[in-house]
């Protein structure tokens, strides 16, 4: 039984453990190896003049911690991006609760927070990717009013690498 | 047509940057969906946090009453968070007016936008493309792009603002 959690924003001190727990979402994903972000870029990149990411992280009282031993259990990250037709979004880009802390609703009152902090700061919408694959994250967000853009729109996602970057900023006129 | 100029957008581009999102729009066929407004660009793209950034292109003018040169292109790009690699330069609308295509002013923005993105020390620089844009897909293509969508299955979803509304004052699950 797991009523008793609390959510909250995150704070410097965390950055271990949102770290900890993008390895384990990563882990989920078969992609561990591919977490190449450090503790200190975490911190830089999140606390310091500028975030460039803002986090919301899920913790129960020390006598419920992980059988692992941690107190944060669940966290999301998100930042704040720009439609040019219609303004702010908040763009969600990582949502996970440990395993064995799944089934209690931290999950639903985590998105709550995040509607209510998309709201409070005028976003006209909150938008996030989701793996075709991924049934059970679709049957989630569609309950709660999520349309697929890439099905409606046809929208596909596009990457340029830093390779790539390099010979283009390199190339001569 | 070589005397074109690339700089970043001052607040007194603003009238421009949304004349040309609106002609982007319409293009796109949807100039009506464009809702933003002067005083949104102006306070999300100048005020104490910019929410977006913007690169513009200008030619001199060719009107002989018209002192100063004209607006023809404009990039706007923000800057997102990847949890594996950090920071990402995430390019949002990119257009050049019809009739100044095929100078290489495009391109020229595209190669600015990467150093941006190196100097930066971002990973990537990400976008999406409509799957039925063929000359803009071959555009990206041969400078490197790959097709996120296609490779990880990756597709785009949304929670409108009502659907936001419903879930943060919805009822505890």
């Amino acid at each position: 039984e797991c009523n008793s959690f609390i959510l909250r924003k995150a704070e410097p001190k965390d950055v271990s453990d949102i770290l900890r727990l993008i390895k384990e979402l990563a882990k989920f994903e078969k992609m561990e190896e591919q977490v190449i972000l450090t503790e200190k870029e975490l911190l830089e990149d999140g606390f310091g003049d500028h975030p460039f990411y803002h986090c919301v992280v899920a913790e129960v009282p020390e006598h419920k911690q992980s059988s692992d031993g941690y107190t944060v259990i669940g966290f999301a990250m998100y930042y704040f991006t720009y439609d040019p037709w219609i303004g702010k979004l908040l763009y969600l880009e990582d949502f996970y609760v440990m395993k064995e802390f799944r089934g209690y609703g931290i999950g639903s009152d985590i998105l709550k927070v995040l509607s209510e902090t998309a709201v409070k700061t005028r976003c006209s919408s909150m938008h996030f990717i989701v793996a075709e694959w991924n049934k059970s994250s679709i049957e989630f967000y569609k309950r709660r009013g999520a349309s697929d853009l890439s099905d409606e729109e046809g929208w596909r996602l596009y990457a340029i690498d830093k390779d790539d970057l390099l010979k283009i900023s390199a190339k001569k006129r | 047509m070589d005397r074109f100029k690339l700089r970043k957008a001052e607040p007194k581009d603003v009238p421009d940057i949304l004349r040309l999102i609106k002609e982007l729009a319409k293009y796109e066929e949807m100039e009506d969906q464009v809702l933003l407004t002067e005083k949104d660009l102006l306070e999300d793209g100048f005020g104490d946090h910019p929410f977006y950034h913007c690169i513009v292109a200008e030619v001199p003018s060719e009107n002989p009453s018209n002192n100063g040169p004209v607006v023809i292109g404009f990039a706007m790009y923000y800057f997102t968070y990847d949890p594996w690699i950090g920071k990402l330069l995430y390019l949002e609308d990119f257009f050049v007016m019809e009739e100044y295509r095929g100078f290489g002013i495009g391109s020229e923005i595209l190669k600015l936008l990467s150093h941006t993105a190196v100097k930066t020390r971002c990973s990537s620089m990400h976008f999406i493309v409509a799957e039925g844009n063929q000359a803009s897909i071959e555009f990206y293509k041969r400078r490197g792009a790959a097709d996120l969508s296609l490779e990880e299955g990756w597709r785009l979803f949304k929670i409108d603002k009502s659907s936001l509304l419903k879930m943060s004052s919805g009822p505890e699950e």
